[in-house]
């Protein structure tokens, strides 16, 4: 397929520009390769239905769930874009897997996220998968995607410790 | 292009793709190679080019970028229906092939065939391939949901070109559309570009008013494909009714054609949703839905308890509608967006009040309950309905002793009547799980209790209520009022068979192993439950089963490093401390080895290390770790801490677990996942709080049991404990394996299942 593009592509070149070497063959079918990926990974988060492309990282102060006004600014804005997406799900995603307040935490950053879009911007709960106490990641950050087809979750979990309290 | 090559090259993606390169830059070379080679095609393989370059030039860049799209498309598709298939018993290695296969060669031949075809302008090979390349989307789409099925995929393309090929000969669509799937239908569809395409419309309005009636969960993201469709205002109107929460939220993309729509509508309802949505915060507005569209209530009223700081006025109003929700669904009259003002009270009563309570269950009362101080009794009602899945047992309790100093001689009947019974089996059934049933049905008439428990025992033999038939098996042995267990005996008695004898080969009905099990509770009657169930004995275990193969019986005990858990474990050690046993640990562990008696006991139990960087759990891994690998699988499972680390032991069940210790088990969901793990476990459970004054002399005299080889007689250790702690009224709240009606009900079922599955 890729063989049959390139080849395209020289046709549609041809009057004008000869391959001549091996040397610029190559190059060129680095150069198209290189195009494709880009291309592809483009495509790729297009199939979803989902027109949203990205969305930012909201952050929290140490060691608290309270979204601060900077935060809040950002959330109104990517409301906006859920809004106009009803086909979209969004996975709010937190980190902190070590400890047990560090999960607890971790729960309350994404309990705060989404009851923020409910209570404050008026998205159905159902548009948010919640995904706490993942491995990896910035424990004062939780992060927003895009669900990939299929793929589904709770919006609300219980806390796993309720009395690892937080601010 | 070159800055994209740099970064492409940087991002190390390029080093892993070398491979991948040299061998399309191989298969490249060797094409052109293989053109230029063959003898007397030369010029005609130019002459054909330099056409085709011809008809392409004004856009091939387009239709390269279209190309490439496919190409990734037909990948990612081949992608997901290898995963899908990968391991489909039902499907062949070939049949797999087959459908891979066939997905490439169809859109192959497709891209092909519209690049070199001679008749199509570019323009119209353009549309074509981008056609194909929306009908790629959709089906990417679909076979990543489950919404089509990946065998499908071959007969979807050729669905699609049997639908273009109607279009081109000028012939109508809309059989085509009926004769498939609504979901072929609504691929199809949207990759049709032609407008005057005989039976387009017609078939957009078949595929979006059948899916609003077949499948209306579907229904909004099709219309939202198709929202300019003939008679979209009367489905809308429809689905106001029937879908409000969609409309809700699909009225939000205001800049859609479907949103634009919704705002334009005149329906009132439809303007009533739209007009919520667009408040930041709708979604406080929206349970009240129903009032507001019978002007019982307005938005100023509403917004008055939903946008203040008062939580506490938002959950009662909530409540307040729920009520009378309820109270007009008696009459058949369901209010619009009922589900979604029950989804809103419990979201609150779990947030706000709940989480709360459990939260603090290490303070006194005075800090634990103050959230609850201006609760009525019906809120404090429905706080323990939506906490089914959540209320800690000592949480349950508190509530539950705090509706009853509300209702005071109102009663308990009277709570139920003024909540019009809803969710009352859910609430008999956690009375029955956490032991107050008793006391709950002592707070009503006899008449009454006898009329709640009818309904309570009704419908069991309907499809797939296996759940509520063990809340009901395990609800009656917390019953200590005779007279209320004759009355439920008598009564599912009028629902056995009027056939005594069962036909040759069937399972016995769940009435009819109710029956049975609650006989069984009193030994009077003799009944002998594992030969009536076909299961193991329930009500002994004897000392050989619990051996491994080296005779030795292997304890595992699970501690949890809170304030509770480290007590637990100080009793634990003080009570092997003697010369009967042997101990040895090391950092992790704690090993207590018997020195006296017949067969060899063997207690590990993890130290109850700190709680908050998960020490505890680390130190149980460990020590699971440490008995699997030498070959110890521990028979007796004992959980000491409460009732929410309980899913957390149950991670380390095994088939090998004969004999569970739960402590407070919270009812059908844990009993689920032991016996999907350990089908013909014994368990002993609590009906509430286990107490350490109960929980380590009962282990305690079971391990020098067992040390003994005696075997576990459950009915006669039941005795000899009950003469012990006959001054502790607590332990009337243990139950023991062969009074644990629905462990026993469970068990049951799973052995059906068993055999049900052998025969096949």
């Amino acid at each position: 397929m890729i063989t049959f593009v390139i080849l395209l592509i020289e046709m549609h070149m041809a009057p004008r520009f000869k391959f001549s070497t091996t040397l610029t063959r190559l190059t060129f079918g680095v150069i198209l390769m290189s195009l494709l990926m880009g291309v592809s990974n483009k495509v790729f988060s297009q199939v979803s239905q989902c027109k949203i492309d990205a969305l930012p990282t909201i952050v929290f102060q140490s060691k608290s769930a309270k979204l601060l006004n900077s935060a809040q600014t950002i959330l109104n804005t990517v409301s906006e874009q859920i809004k106009e997406n009803p086909l979209c799900k969004i996975v709010v995603a937190s980190y902190g897997a070590n400890s047990k307040d560090g999960q607890q935490l971790s729960w309350a950053h994404v309990n705060s996220v989404i009851n923020y879009f409910v209570e404050k911007r008026g998205i159905a709960a159902d548009r948010f998968i919640f995904s706490y106490g993942n491995e990896g990641g910035d424990p004062t950050t939780v992060d927003l995607r895009v669900a990939a087809p299929g793929e589904d979750g709770p919006s609300k979990v219980p806390p796993p410790f309720p009395g690892m309290r937080t601010n | 292009m070159t800055f994209s090559f740099f970064l492409y090259i940087k991002s190390g993606v390029f080093f892993k793709q070398l491979p991948l390169l040299f061998f399309t830059c191989f298969i490249y070379f060797s094409t052109t190679a293989q053109t230029k080679s063959l003898p007397g095609n030369t010029k005609t393989a130019d002459a054909s080019l330099v056409k085709t370059v011809s008809i392409i030039n004004a856009d091939s860049s387009e239709r390269s970028a279209v190309h490439l799209q496919i190409d990734q498309l037909q990948a990612n598709i081949l992608k997901i229906i290898k995963a899908k298939l990968t391991g489909k018993s039902s499907l062949h290695q070939s049949d797999s092939g087959q459908i891979s296969g066939a997905v490439i060669t169809i859109i192959d031949s497709v891209q092909q065939s519209i690049e070199i075809s001679l008749a199509l302008k570019a323009s119209e090979k353009l549309l074509q391939l981008t056609g194909w390349k929306l009908l790629l989307d959709g089906t990417l789409y679909a076979v990543s949901t489950v919404e089509l099925a990946p065998e499908k995929v071959p007969l979807l393309f050729n669905c699609y070109q049997s639908t273009l090929d109607a279009v081109a000969a000028g012939n109508s669509i809309l059989q085509i559309i009926k004769a498939n799937s609504l979901t072929f239908g609504r691929i199809i569809l949207k990759a049709i570009h032609q407008e005057n395409a005989i039976g387009l419309n017609e078939g957009k309005y078949y595929v979006v008013s059948k899916t609003l009636e077949l499948n209306p969960s579907n229904f909004f993201p099709v219309f939202f494909d198709f929202s300019n469709v003939a008679g979209a205002d009367s489905l809308l109107k429809i689905a106001a009714r029937k879908l409000p929460e969609d409309l809700y939220t699909f009225s939000q993309a205001k800049n859609s054609l479907l949103g634009k729509r919704i705002s334009n509508s005149t329906d009132s309802l439809v303007k009533l949703i739209s007009y919520i949505a667009s408040f930041s915060a709708g979604r406080q507005y929206f349970p009240f839905l129903d009032e507001l569209y019978h002007k019982k209530i307005t938005i100023d009223e509403i917004k008055k308890v939903a946008e203040s700081n008062n939580r506490t006025d938002y959950y009662k109003l909530l409540v307040k509608t729920q009520i009378s929700y309820k109270e007009r669904l008696h009459l058949n009259d369901t209010a619009i967006a009922y589900k979604a003002t029950w989804e809103k009270l419990s979201s609150i009563a779990l947030n706000d009040y709940v989480y709360e309570v459990n939260g603090q269950h290490e303070f006194p009362d005075k800090i634990r309950l103050k959230v609850l101080e201006s609760l009525t009794a019906p809120e404090l009602y429905y706080l323990c309905i939506a906490g089914v899945n959540d209320l800690y047992t000592s949480s349950f309790l508190k509530i539950y002793d705090k509706i009853f100093e509300l209702q005071q001689a109102k009663g308990s009947y009277h709570l139920f009547e003024t909540v019009h019974f809803d969710y009352y089996k859910r609430f008999i059934k956690m009375a029955g799980t956490f032991n107050t049933l008793d006391n709950f049905l002592s707070r009503m008439k006899k008449n009454e209790a006898d009329s709640v428990i009818k309904s309570f025992v009704n419908g069991l033999d309907i499809d797939n209520n296996f759940e509520d038939a063990v809340d009901v098996a395990d609800s009656y042995a917390s019953i200590k009022n005779e007279q209320l267990r004759t009355f439920i005996l008598n009564e599912i008695k009028t629902k056995l068979p009027v056939n005594e004898q069962p036909a040759n080969n069937s399972a016995p009905g769940i009435y009819e192993v109710l029956y049975d099990l609650f006989l069984s509770l009193d030994t009077t009657n003799h009944i002998n439950l594992s030969a009536l169930l076909g299961i193991p004995p329930v009500y002994r275990i004897n000392n050989d089963e619990l051996k491994n193969d080296s005779g030795k019986i292997i304890i595992q005990q699970f501690f949890y490093g809170d304030d509770d858990g480290k007590y637990s474990y100080s009793i634990f050690f003080k009570t092997y401390g003697n010369p009967n046993w042997k101990i040895t640990s090391n950092k992790y562990w704690i090993k207590c080895a018997s020195q006296r008696g017949t067969v060899p006991v063997e207690i590990y139990a993890n130290l109850p290390l700190d709680d908050n960087s998960n020490q505890d759990l680390r130190a149980q891994q460990k020590l699971s770790d440490y008995l699997k690998e030498n070959n110890l699988q521990p028979s007796v499972i004992i959980h000491r801490g409460h009732s929410y680390h309980v899913k957390n032991t149950l991670k380390f069940l095994t088939p090998e677990s004969k004999l569970i210790f739960l402590g407070s088990c919270g009812g059908y969901t844990n009993l689920k996942k032991v016996f999907a793990i350990s089908p013909m476990a014994h368990l002993v459970t609590t009906k509430q709080e286990g107490t350490g004054t109960i929980n380590q002399p009962m282990l305690d005299y079971i391990t020098v049991l067992l040390r003994n080889n005696q075997n576990l007689d459950w009915p006669e250790i039941w005795q000899i404990l009950a003469q012990r702690f006959k001054t502790n009224s607590r332990f009337d709240d243990y139950v023991p394996p062969h009074q644990n009606l629905g462990a026993i009900l469970m068990m049951a079922y799973y052995k059906q299942h068993a055999a049900v599955k052998t025969a096949h």
